[in-house]
């Protein structure tokens, strides 16, 4: 079993690695969201075999191709849109350490997957649905209006079942056999991981105040610093790096090993909760917190593109994401052609998303058991139940906004000086999410005491998620500010040490003079440590 | 704020590993995975009744019974709507001997012709 998971994460890596290298930057976070794009490709390739024809393979290669195709042709027609050499600093002892530290933590998080346990979902639902699209058009445009298939869901999203029926198909396994439920369990693990190394990779480069400036500058720079390396913090003096980034891979890795617990066995066992909720997470952090770099809105888009194909809460939440970070990104870079740039991204974006439930309602499949036919209960009953389940599951999201509430009094200047993004944004993602699975269950039809007692604990995973990375989030700015040498000026009259250049460098206003003092160059004044 | 922070990542990191936790997902999982043979049980046991691609109904006692036959052969067999004719029916019902599963054994009723 471990050559054929090992096969299809090769599999899936090699059809994402381009377009992730491409859009992500060579950095140690493209090794993270390599298989996740590969499973996105996979998911694309499910959603063509239904609306045209062929199977999942056949697609999967196809398109694998085009996107290696068009990222080289690319590479080859605008050289400066090459990736390399890569960021200073990105693959520095420093943050390689923190990496390690942050793999070391979900592999011992995904320890559930050294035994078989496919959980009810999984085999019902999310595995499952790979054998369709691995059989071809013919056999997938069936099973969408079949009744009998209604236990299976046709109309929910084919992500998880795609990169299984990759591995089936790589592997040359009979769909539906032991083994192959036992190799979809286990690839959906393996993504689940990558996307928590993705979301701890994230935290690794909030401490980061150079990010900002050169993220502005545009260029090399702007790719260079965005990595986060450890050259990319010449602010703070050398002791005080090596603090910021333990700590930071402390927290990091801390914030791994609760989203991962807070997942339970829902992490190994092949359900669809935990690869959105963490895709979608780290897709939060890249493309709302931190610096908007086209690296950093590159792996924001992989987690969108994850997150929106493997569960419909995960698309309406994807699709929140992509209006904000379209939003921000319109705000912050100020040329009006960026704005349309922003419009027309964001529109794209959310067709995307939206192409699998278009397709589904086109081709007239079955709709959702949960909230079709006669309801059960009244509106008014069924709200007082899901208010009450679900507020059980969320004693973390008060404590978090406490943080978030004294954070934004207290360090507010803090995480502008190091160019984080404000998180009102990650608890209007946060908000959107618990009302679409809050009108989920209100405005559903099964029974719904019945539907909370399955469900509830793991539909608040993002909620509970997005709570965590908030803390974390803040600890690493209130760390940042008690650092000596590190970044000052929360406090009214606080001067800059004498001699401390990282301080005043820190109160350069972002995307003002910076350039011109650096001569618009790459941190001429504050070159790479 | 930086201790409140590394308090409240620890704790949920400590309590989600901790070993009530833990024992509660042990015995969910050994729950699953009892659910699970059983599936595989009568996936292979219907492997030797139907081919593939054999168009066929199914059939059982009870809606739990219908959900596990449709879990097991979901995958890989021709499941086609009651309304349209087929050859074959895949039916579960209670019985014990060679080839049960869990106290349940699998047949197929052949009509002949459509």
């Amino acid at each position: 079993m471990t050559a054929n998971v090992v096969r299809t994460v090769v599999v899936l890596s090699l059809a994402g690695v381009l377009p992730s290298v491409a859009i992500a930057g060579v950095r140690p976070v493209t090794l993270a969201v390599a298989p996740l794009s590969g499973a996105a490709i996979a998911a694309l390739a499910a959603t063509c075999c239904l609306a045209t024809a062929g199977d999942l393979w056949t697609w999967f290669l196809a398109l694998g191709a085009l996107g290696a195709v068009a990222v080289i042709a690319w590479w080859a027609l605008s050289p400066g849109s090459r990736p390399w050499p890569g960021a200073p600093g990105a693959w520095s002892w420093p943050q390689v350490g923190g990496m390690a530290l942050i793999a070391a933590a979900v592999v011992w998080s995904l320890r559930g997957l050294s035994g078989p346990d496919v959980g009810f979902d999984a085999r019902m639902l999310w595995v499952l649905r790979g054998a369709w699209f691995v059989h071809g058009h013919d056999a997938a445009r069936a099973v969408m209006s079949n009744p009998t298939y209604k236990f299976a869901e046709p109309s929910f999203p084919p992500l998880l079942g795609a990169a299984s029926g990759v591995g089936w198909v790589v592997n040359g396994m009979a769909a539906g056999s032991a083994a192959s439920y036992r190799l979809g369990q286990i690839v959906i693990g393996v993504l689940n991981g990558c996307a928590l190394v993705a979301l701890g990779a994230a935290i690794l480069q909030v401490p980061n105040p150079v990010t900002y400036r050169a993220g502005r500058s545009g260029g090399a720079a702007s790719r260079g610093a965005a990595s986060g390396g450890a050259g990319s913090l010449p602010a703070i003096r050398g002791g005080s790096r090596r603090i910021v980034h333990m700590s930071a891979a402390v927290v990091a890795a801390l914030l791994c090993l609760a989203a991962a617990g807070s997942a339970g066995r829902y992490l190994t066992n092949g359900f669809a909760d935990a690869p959105w909720v963490f895709a979608a997470a780290f897709a939060v952090v890249f493309g709302l917190f931190l610096p908007v770099t086209p690296p950093n809105l590159g792996v924001a888009a992989i987690g969108v593109a994850v997150a929106g194909q493997i569960k419909l809460e995960g698309t309406a939440t994807a699709g929140a994401i992509v209006v904000l970070v379209a939003l921000r990104y319109a705000m912050e870079v100020p040329p009006r052609r960026r704005r349309r740039v922003a419009a027309v991204a964001g529109c794209a974006g959310l067709v995307l998303l939206a192409a699998w439930p278009i397709l589904t309602t086109v081709l007239h499949a079955l709709p959702d058991a949960d909230t079709s036919g006669p309801r059960s209960g009244t509106i008014d009953q069924r709200l007082h139940a899901t208010v009450h389940a679900l507020a059980g599951y969320l004693h973390l999201v008060p404590v978090a906004a406490a943080m978030a509430i004294v954070g934004a009094l207290v360090l507010r200047v803090s995480r502008r000086q190091l160019g984080l993004g404000g998180d009102l944004t990650l608890w209007l993602v946060m908000a959107c999410n618990l009302m679409v699975v809050g009108g989920t269950y209100v405005f559903g039809t099964t029974l719904i005491r019945l539907w909370l007692g399955v469900s509830a604990d793991r539909v608040v995973l993002f909620a509970v998620v997005m709570a965590l990375v908030d803390v974390a989030v803040w600890s690493m700015v209130a760390m940042n500010l008690l650092l000596p040498g590190a970044l000052h000026g929360d406090r009214a009259g606080e001067r800059p040490a004498a001699g401390d250049p990282g301080a005043s460098a820190a109160r350069l206003p972002a995307g003002g003079p910076a350039p011109a003092l650096d001569g618009g160059g790459p941190c001429v004044l504050h070159p790479p440590l | 704020m930086v201790v409140s922070g590394l308090v409240v990542l620890g704790t949920v990191a400590l309590h989600a590993n901790s070993a009530p936790t833990l024992a509660t997902q042990a015995l969910a999982r050994t729950a699953d995975q009892a659910n699970e043979r059983f599936f595989d049980c009568l996936s292979d046991q219907a492997r030797r009744l139907v081919s593939p691609s054999e168009p066929i109904h199914i059939r059982a006692d009870g809606l739990e019974q219908i959900v596990y036959l449709e879990g097991s052969v979901g995958a890989w067999a021709s499941l086609i709507p009651g309304a349209e004719p087929a050859r074959a029916t895949l039916v579960m019902a209670a019985g014990g001997g060679p080839g049960s599963c869990s106290g349940y054994v699998l047949s197929v009723e052949r009509t002949g012709r459509l």
